[in-house]
């Protein structure tokens, strides 16, 4: 899976924003997000799947493993949701 | 009707409008008008109306008069309905002014927060978001207050500016890519120097380019998807995708319709203060004030203009010294200077010069901008400017002369000078019966009282014009 759109990244008033590039109609809204969720979006970016992006995340953040599976399932969901992953 | 029953119809009106006697004139004719205008200081009036009853108000809005041409006035009935009517009508819009300077003002301090990195301390209400939004600051208001109502619009502007820079940067690889020179003005440019550059809001986006390089320009944004606009008689092109405009313009002067010669000449020279697509900013800065001049003579300007101008001056690292001369160059010096007390006092900025303005201009000025809108939505001064840019652009006698001296072409479908038809040779006296009927029109004494008042409205508009520096 990967992002269907280009995404653009942008930082204002200390909150990170991205926003697809060139999308249809369907969606034509922003998405607000922490660091680890901006991260999760680079990663889809190109051809990935969860349990990479989890191992990926592991790699970086100290964290127990079912957290960091549980913010990428609930961020994978939300996009997916919006018609924003193929 | 005699005038101990319009005096009755007046006392009977203000009582039941809780307004004072006092401030209510009788004016019959256009000498008596002007005398009731000079007593309560009114400086700026419109032309005569068709209508029974006129109000106006006062330059400090403290107060409101009711003219009344007598002869107009037929039954006391008809006189009391049109003099209620238009006295109601009157207090409303006099109400709606009152706050707007209130909210206009509250508005300037958020602005003036921004631009010098304070933090608004503010409650909105509607009319204060309403004025954000005819000047298109609501983004910035939304970031300085973080009230909910303009949230959606601060997110808009965010995705607006995101989804603009990503195409930008394909626009410009590709214009390097295929060697078109180009160069950004106002918003696109303007914007860079924001603190926020993502919450300058802007409709269009302007690109300049070589006219030879329009056409490469052009099939570039369509392989992007923009879907291209075409506008007959119009010189630039317009390429829209989503919510994105793009505009290609070859010459910086053919908006510029009211501009002078050396202003147009000065603009012409716009390659040569270009460098590897970036324009000077002084000289970017004196297109701005071109450009801002334009629309406050003609459809009206609102408080973004100026936040541009702020900016500039604030962030852009001008030489002012540069500025000033360019300006001289451009016969703009006037206007700049005002232009410059104006946004040192709105937005309390240094500015290294400037003109001084009185209280009273300043207040007229602050009143004007805050009712214009970005480009003139609420159009309450500018209802003569086409008369007054004639006057202040051609001069009053040429003005004159022209309007009387018309073209054969000109007269056609004039049902006064159908006899004229087919006849060119009768053109001669076709102008002389335009120049008597200009002068001497009784037949239609309210037709005559007001192309003679649109003149003094014109003149006083002129007046307005050398208060801002332009002439």
């Amino acid at each position: 899976m990967k992002l269907k759109y280009e995404m653009t990244t942008i930082e204002i008033d200390n909150s990170i924003m991205a926003v697809p590039v060139d999308c249809d109609e369907k969606f034509n809204g922003i998405i607000r997000m922490n660091e680890t969720t901006a991260e999760i979006l680079e990663l889809l970016k190109s051809d990935t799947t969860e349990a990479q992006i989890v191992d990926a995340l592991l790699s970086k953040y100290d964290a127990p493993k079912e957290t960091i599976q549980g913010s990428v399932k609930r961020v994978v969901d939300t996009l997916r949701a919006n018609n924003l992953l193929v | 009707m005699k005038l101990s029953e319009v005096n009755e119809c007046i006392l009977n009106c203000t009582e039941k409008l809780n307004i004072s006697k006092d401030i209510v004139r009788i004016a019959s004719d256009k000498d008596s008008r002007k005398e009731c205008f000079n007593e309560l200081q009114i400086s700026y009036f419109p032309a005569m109306p068709d209508s029974t009853c006129e109000v106006l108000f006062a330059d400090d809005f403290s107060k409101y008069l009711i003219l009344i041409f007598s002869d107009n006035i037929d039954t006391k009935e008809h006189f009391y309905a049109e003099l209620f009517k238009t006295a109601t009508n009157a207090i409303c819009t006099f109400e709606k002014y009152k706050n707007d300077l209130k909210s206009g003002n509250v508005l300037l301090m958020i602005l003036s927060d921004y631009l010098n990195g304070r933090k608004s301390e503010l409650t909105l209400n509607d009319d204060v978001r309403r004025l954000a939004k005819n000047h298109e600051v609501t983004s910035l208001v939304y970031y300085q207050t973080k009230d909910e109502k303009l949230q959606n619009s601060y997110y808009n502007a965010v995705r607006d500016f995101s989804v603009r820079k990503s195409f930008l940067e394909k626009i410009k690889a590709e214009f390097l890519n295929v060697g078109i020179e180009y160069y950004f003005v106002k918003g696109i440019k303007v914007a860079e120097l924001y603190p926020t550059p993502a919450l300058r809001i802007m409709g269009d986006c302007d690109i300049h380019l070589h006219e030879k390089d329009k056409q490469k320009a052009a099939e570039i944004l369509k392989n992007l998807g923009f879907m291209e606009q075409i506008r007959e008689g119009l010189d630039e092109w317009r390429y829209l995708k989503n919510n994105l405009v793009f505009e290609l313009h070859d010459n910086l002067c053919y908006e510029q319709e009211n501009a002078s010669e050396k202003e147009r000449n000065f603009l012409l020279n716009e390659w040569k203060h270009c460098n590897n697509g970036e324009l000077e900013n002084e000289f970017h800065f004196i297109y701005l004030l071109s450009h801002l001049k334009k629309h406050l003579i003609g459809r009206g300007v609102g408080l973004r203009q100026f936040v541009d101008l702020a900016v500039e001056i604030k962030f852009g690292q001008l030489d002012f010294d540069i500025v000033l001369d360019y300006a001289e160059q451009a016969q703009l010096k006037g206007f700049l200077l005002v232009c410059l007390a104006l946004c040192e006092k709105w937005f309390k900025i240094d500015a290294p010069y400037k003109a001084e303005i009185t209280e009273e201009f300043f207040k007229k000025a602050t009143f004007v901008i805050l009712h214009n809108g970005v480009f003139g939505m609420e159009k309450v001064v500018n209802e003569h400017d086409d008369f007054a840019k004639q006057v202040n652009f051609d001069g009053k006698i040429k003005t004159i002369i022209t309007s009387v001296f018309l073209p054969y072409n000109a007269f056609v479908g004039e049902y006064d000078y159908s006899w004229l038809m087919g006849r060119k040779y009768l053109l001669p006296i076709a102008w002389i019966v335009r120049l008597i009927k200009k002068f001497t029109n009784k037949d239609s004494r309210k037709k005559g009282l007001y192309t003679v008042d649109k003149i003094t409205t014109s003149q006083r508009k002129v007046s307005e014009f050398e208060e801002w520096g332009i002439l």
